[in-house]
């Protein structure tokens, strides 16, 4: 039992350490460049590493050269149970923001070891509820919009992207 | 205090041992990982700027810009003109009906064309309004035999002339101020080359709408604009915003594997 609880506490000591060790600027520099890839690019301003947490504030999102949004602060803290990033604001610029609402509100993104297989997401458009899943094992992402019904009509347009459901309507992409 | 330092080191190394072991690993991601990034946004201004050169119409030009260099009598309009009807659209728009005393010759002359160099500016339901060096000229409407009629019918916004078509900018800014009306009348998809784009394909167009009425047909594929080929969502966006300002427009598309030009005047 004592030699159980001592591997425990060494796994938890080393992931930990590993989190608290890790060059999380020159991993987010690394991402930056994998998604340049696919045409985005990312304006940012100030980075903050702390030991569990790295905050990214005032960033531009650019997409093939199209400034899309302008994000205030991405936060990604880690703890033991789960991985959360959270965004408090997303507010879209440009030609975007003639098509969808101006601002994205509260966006969460969790990653939970009690669900390995499974991303969550879950924010505000406008009055819309963006609750959505990235399931790793079937290789889906699912965004249901929860439109109340009053502006129902307002959001007609996004029935040319989305699947209307008896809530709202839905995003489903396989990758 | 007696302290067994023996089981405290005991303890204490394996924890030692696993710093070690993060701190290296640590120490290759960050020799792995780049130090910086530099962001490089390209803001493709030049897109657009080309305007179609037209020999022929520049020659034309050219040749009226000397003819304007040469003295003329002055044409005296008032005296010259008779107006014989007035059609008054919205917008005191429209267009009128006028004889030339010397020979009785009869020109029709719309809203903003020219006639001797006198402007047609705007029209009322007995009289209209044309400009010459700032200076405004008021033509009144024959009373005798002649009438004035107010349109009903919607005003032309396209209109085909030899290889070019003419549109009107009121057309664009309606348009591109309501863009779920383009959305109901035409669906439009990019088409990927290898992971990039190249080119939006038309899908879906209404018979009696607009864009059909433009040139466009079903499973179109628009190339380029002005010679800018459509290589992002961002070049699209560019036309988009921009459309309102440009006078000339030059579609490249790909028609049953043929290669089609439609040129626009916008007005």
């Amino acid at each position: 039992m004592i030699k159980i609880f001592k591997v425990v506490l060494y796994i938890l000591f080393a992931i930990y350490l590993f989190v608290a060790l890790l060059p999380k600027e020159n991993l987010y520099y690394k991402i930056l460049q994998e998604v340049e890839k696919y045409g985005i690019e990312v304006d940012t301003k100030k980075l903050q590493d702390d030991y569990l947490s790295f905050t990214v504030f005032d960033s531009i999102v650019y997409y093939q050269g199209l400034e899309i949004c302008e994000v205030s602060k991405v936060k990604t803290s880690t703890t033991l149970y789960d991985t959360k990033i959270y965004i408090p604001s997303i507010i879209f610029s440009g030609m975007i923001k003639e098509f969808i609402p101006n601002t994205l509100r509260q966006l969460t993104i969790t990653y939970s070891i009690k669900d390995i297989y499974k991303i969550k997401l879950q924010g505000y458009l406008g009055k819309v509820v963006i609750d959505g899943i990235v399931d790793l094992q079937k290789h889906i992402l699912q965004i249901e919009l929860i439109v109340p019904a009053k502006l129902k009509h307002k959001y007609k347009t996004l029935r040319k992207f989305m699947k209307p459901t008896s809530k709202g309507y839905r995003y489903e992409y396989k990758f | 205090m007696n302290i067994n330092f023996n089981k405290l080191i005991k303890f204490i190394i394996p924890f030692l041992y696993i710093s070690t072991v993060v701190y290296l690993i640590e120490v290759g991601l960050y020799i792995y990982l780049p130090k910086n990034h530099i962001v490089n946004i390209k803001h493709n201004l030049t897109t657009l700027e080309y305007k179609r050169f037209n020999i022929v119409k520049s020659y034309i030009d050219t040749k009226e810009k000397i003819n304007k260099n040469k003295v003329k009598k002055e044409y005296k309009l008032l005296s010259n003109l008779i107006l014989k009807a007035i059609y008054v659209s919205s917008e005191h728009k429209g267009w009128i009906i006028i004889e030339q005393r010397k020979n009785h010759n009869t020109h029709i002359l719309e809203c903003n064309e020219y006639f001797n160099g006198y402007k047609l500016v705007s029209l009322y339901s007995n009289y209209v309004v044309f400009v010459k060096n700032h200076k405004e000229y008021s033509l009144k409407l024959v009373k005798e035999g002649v009438k004035n009629y107010i349109l009903t019918s919607k005003p032309k916004f396209i209109q085909h002339q030899d290889s070019t078509i003419i549109v009107k900018k009121d057309l664009i800014k309606q348009y591109t101020k309501n863009y779920k009306k383009i959305w109901k009348e035409i669906k439009i998809k990019e088409i990927k080359v290898d992971n990039k784009i190249d080119g939006f394909k038309v899908l879906k167009i209404d018979k009696k709408g607009v864009f059909y009425e433009l040139g466009l047909r079903k499973n179109d594929i628009i190339k380029a604009v002005n010679n800018t080929e459509l290589k992002s969502y961002k070049d699209a966006f560019t036309i988009y915003g921009k459309i309102k300002y440009l006078k000339e427009l030059n579609l490249k598309i790909l028609r049953d594997k043929q290669e089609v030009e439609i040129n626009y005047e916008l007005q």
